[in-house]
């Protein structure tokens, strides 16, 4: 029966055609109009699982990087608090050479006995430093009180062990702060109970006392450099590590855009063809419709 | 003489007749399922005369069906298999964007959520960003129990939308087992088949064909058996079952269906009724909507349980062990609402992480208790008591005579995500310290974002993330899958229409041509008793003379 068709069948046809030209057109249409090629996962589902991942990624990313320009700024505060306190105890060490010096009369060692439980006072503000937050960066876990405080005349470090750590990329957090005993030293050897007995010693004019002390004050010099240059290190991961997360984030941008945008140049060619296939469809139904032998009897 | 006047007139009727035709083909040229007419015209019997034999003219001896039986049957299962995956693939197409969409979807909700907990563990002690913490969990909750109440939506909506087909296919057997009671009658006195009922049975049952897959067989007399899904009865003669729709609750739950039989009983048929919009259905909401909710619910369960034990090993801003951060679930268990005995089955969650998310039905039978795992299908027979599945376990009271036909569906997943809510109220209460830690302590915080990657779902084989990615892929798979087999059958059941309706649809152009041939030969036997007349006359004026 090749050849006859029924009277509503080339209707049915004709329209059949031109709704396949309507549909395939919207599909480009909404490709063009949202720029994105995957509009619903169905329509590359292995593209999509990829879409989800990169932009689940992204987003973590996007934190990641916030923790590390957190991270970079905690560093960069302990370590200016650090070095303040690194400009002190050398100041200290300066004194009690000076202090040694034999020559000196009790008056002149009570002014440098001065000077040291000054620059102790100093030291313990330092060591008391305060983030933006509110937190007491030095005294671990323990944020909320004073890192250090003075019972009886005597600094005592009054925070616990912790370290606190941020995550700065998947799998890789980093120490942001020293706790005071760290950075410090311990409450009987530590830097306080070093300048404590130093100021005795310059007031009772103990060579030995200062002389030890020297010792000491270079131990506890050579801890806070030893902690200043970690934290410099540490802050060298962290430009490091920024780095590599920008780097990754273009990378992921990249593969996200080349998995769901559209290539426009064809985009647009595919829909100027389409328009001319619909328009055609609907300039020959409108030319066809009327053709009927009953019109010519 | 009087064979001239009968010659003539029997082409006059023969004609009008052809003509009748013409115009009734004219007249259904837009009738759906309408097959043309023709009239077969033959020679009437010859009359003897003396040695020759003289025709006697023209009759019409039977008015044909333009019709072919193959070309019918492709049809009718075409429209099946397009009726099936027509269905299958829209709503395929909407558990997709529910799932995918970026504004509605979980993987976001679940980024957020974890994002605001960076934040946390970078300032634990500080309110504003515990509360926002607190905030984020609300909405990945809440973005749980929107797609789970979507998708239960849509579940409703495929039962209500199986109602009706039940209706309609109650409906349309009656038709045509009344069609065939008429048929019947009419071609046993006649001999001819009645044309245009034809094809309304045809009609009636390209139409039953779009709701479930149907296969015909005539018998001598003329009347269509029709069976349906895998050999069903569902109208033999003129006679239709009643097939009949059943929910564990109100348009709730998995959908049965049950077929009438001659005896007056009835059986159930849900696993045979296959093809059509009806079998689309049944599939879409047990392999889609149902597998969905129970992956859904059990990355909803498994956050709860995980994130709560983790949040229960840390110390709150208060000192005190971290509470429930979710509310904890519990497995569903929905008993038929025909249920008549008093047994109750329980079911329990034993360990969220070994979790395989799927959903069992249990039904008391005479030869005992049948488990069905509803996602694969197999059942088995089994003795009540309690049984171990796999991260929970259930309690089946023991087989009584009275509990027979009592069904129960027990969904250990499914529905969890509807039921996902955060317990925690005050911000203060977030766990971010390990035990007896200090303030500033962040590592419970660090160990609940561990969890995020950790592979503590499905037996230790997927995390949080890569569980939902599982479940958004499987169903891009099975919808682009689906919409592409969708298209096919479309096309197919375009180009078998296309077919049919190319032997049996009226041409306008043809039945012109063919209107203008009877109108002449009409004409042509008007002349015929014209001529006869003037002999007539020539006759009667030479006898007068």
């Amino acid at each position: 029966m090749i050849g006859r068709m029924s009277s509503a069948q080339m209707h049915q046809g004709s329209l059949n055609v031109i709704f396949d030209a309507q549909a395939r057109l919207q599909k480009t249409q909404e490709a063009l109009a949202t720029g994105k090629r995957v509009n619903s996962a169905a329509d590359d589902p292995v593209a999509a699982a990829q879409i989800t991942a990169a932009r689940g990624e992204l987003s973590r990313l996007e934190v990641m990087q916030t923790n590390a320009n957190r991270a970079y700024d905690e560093l960069a505060m302990t370590e200016a608090s650090l070095s303040s306190s690194e400009d002190l105890i050398s100041r200290a060490r300066d004194i009690a050479v000076q202090g040694a010096n034999s020559v000196l009369g009790p008056d002149d060692r009570a002014i440098l006995a001065m000077e040291i439980e000054a620059i102790q006072d100093q030291l313990l503000k330092l060591a008391n430093t305060r983030s933006a937050m509110g937190d007491y960066i030095f005294a671990g876990h323990a944020t909320g009180d004073p890192a250090f405080t003075e019972v009886d005349g005597v600094i005592q470090y009054a925070g616990d062990e912790g370290q606190r750590s941020l995550n700065i990329a998947s799998g890789v957090s980093i120490s942001v702060r020293f706790h005071g005993s760290d950075a410090f030293g311990e409450d009987d050897t530590g830097v306080f109970s070093v300048l404590q007995d130093l100021a005795v010693g310059l007031r009772d004019g103990n060579g030995d006392v200062i002389s030890n002390s020297i010792t000491k004050i270079d131990s506890s010099q050579q801890l806070m450099l030893d902690r200043i240059s970690e934290l410099g290190s540490r802050m060298g991961l962290v430009e490091d590590q920024q780095l590599l997360n920008e780097s990754f984030n273009i990378q992921l941008e990249n593969t996200l855009s080349g998995l769901e945008d559209i290539d426009y140049a064809k985009a647009i060619s595919d829909m100027n063809l389409q328009m001319v296939a619909l328009q055609a469809a609907q300039q020959t139904y409108s030319q066809t419709k009327d053709l009927n032998l009953f019109n010519y009897l | 003489m009087a064979s001239i006047y009968d010659v003539g007139t029997s082409a006059l009727t023969s004609m009008q007749r052809a003509i009748a035709t013409t115009g009734h083909n004219i007249a259904n040229v837009n009738t759906e399922g309408y097959s043309r007419q023709e009239v077969s015209l033959s020679t009437r019997n010859p009359e003897r005369v003396g040695a020759v034999e003289i025709g006697t003219g023209v009759e019409v001896s039977r008015i044909k069906r333009a019709h072919d039986q193959f070309l019918m049957s492709d049809v009718q299962s075409r429209a099946s298999s397009n009726g099936y995956y027509q269905l299958y693939a829209s709503t395929a197409q909407n558990v997709d964007g529910l799932l995918a969409d970026p504004s509605t979807g979980i993987a976001p909700a679940i980024d957020k959520f974890f994002a605001a907990m960076e934040a946390v563990a970078a300032n634990p002690n500080s309110s504003p960003e515990r509360q926002v913490m607190l905030s984020e969990a609300q909405m990945l909750a809440s973005r749980f129990n929107y797609v789970d109440g979507r998708l239960g939506e849509y579940a409703t909506e495929l039962n209500s939308r199986m109602s009706n087909m039940t209706d309609e296919i109650n409906a349309l057997a009656g038709d045509i087992a009344q069609l065939n009671e008429t048929i019947t009658s009419v071609g046993g006195r006649s001999g001819n088949l009645p044309n245009d009922l034809l094809d309304k049975r045809d009609l009636a049952i390209k139409n039953l064909s779009e709701l479930v897959r149907v296969e015909t067989s005539t018998q001598d007399d003329g009347a269509l058996n029709v069976m349906i899904g895998r050999g069903q009865r569902l109208v033999i003669g003129n006679s239709a079952e009643v097939l009949r729709i059943d929910f564990p609750t109100s348009q709730e739950g998995p959908a049965r269906l049950f077929l009438s039989v001659p005896s007056g009983a009835e059986s159930e048929v849900t696993s045979k009724l296959t093809g059509g919009e009806l079998g689309g259905c049944l599939d879409a909401g047990a392999k889609l909507i149902s597998n969905t909710r129970r992956e859904i619910g059990l990355l909803a369960a498994g956050i709860t349980e995980t994130f709560n034990r983790q949040h229960a090993q840390g110390d709150d801003l208060a000192g005190q062990p971290g509470g429930a951060f979710f509310a904890p679930l519990e497995a569903s268990v929905v008993g038929s609402r025909t249920n008549t005995g008093l047994a109750t089955v329980t079911a329990t969650l034993t360990d969220e992480g070994a979790l395989v998310s799927d959903g069992y039905s249990v039904r008391y039978e005479d030869d005992g208790i049948r488990l069905t795992n509803m996602r694969s299908g197999t059942s088995e027979l089994v003795a009540g008591g309690l049984i171990d599945l796999g991260g929970f376990s259930i309690d089946i009271p023991e087989n009584d005579p009275a509990f027979l036909g009592d069904t129960f569906f027990i969904e250990p997943t499914s529905g969890a995500a509807g039921r996902m809510s955060v317990a925690l109220t005050d911000p203060m209460e977030i766990a971010a310290a390990n035990r007896d830690g200090n303030v500033g302590d962040n590592r419970n915080i660090l160990s609940l974002i561990g969890l995020r990657d950790a592979e503590t779902l499905k037996s230790g084989s997927q995390s949080y993330s890569s569980l939902y990615g599982a479940t958004l892929s499987g169903i891009a798979v099975e919808t682009r899958s689906a919409q592409s087999n969708a298209e096919t059958e479309q096309i197919l059941l375009r180009s078998a229409e296309d077919r049919l309706e190319g032997l049996r649809g009226v041409n306008l152009d043809e039945e012109a041509t063919n209107l203008i041939r009877y109108q002449q030969a009409y004409q042509a036997a008007a002349q015929v008793i014209t001529v006869a007349n003037d002999i007539f006359d020539t006759l009667l004026q030479a006898s007068r003379r």
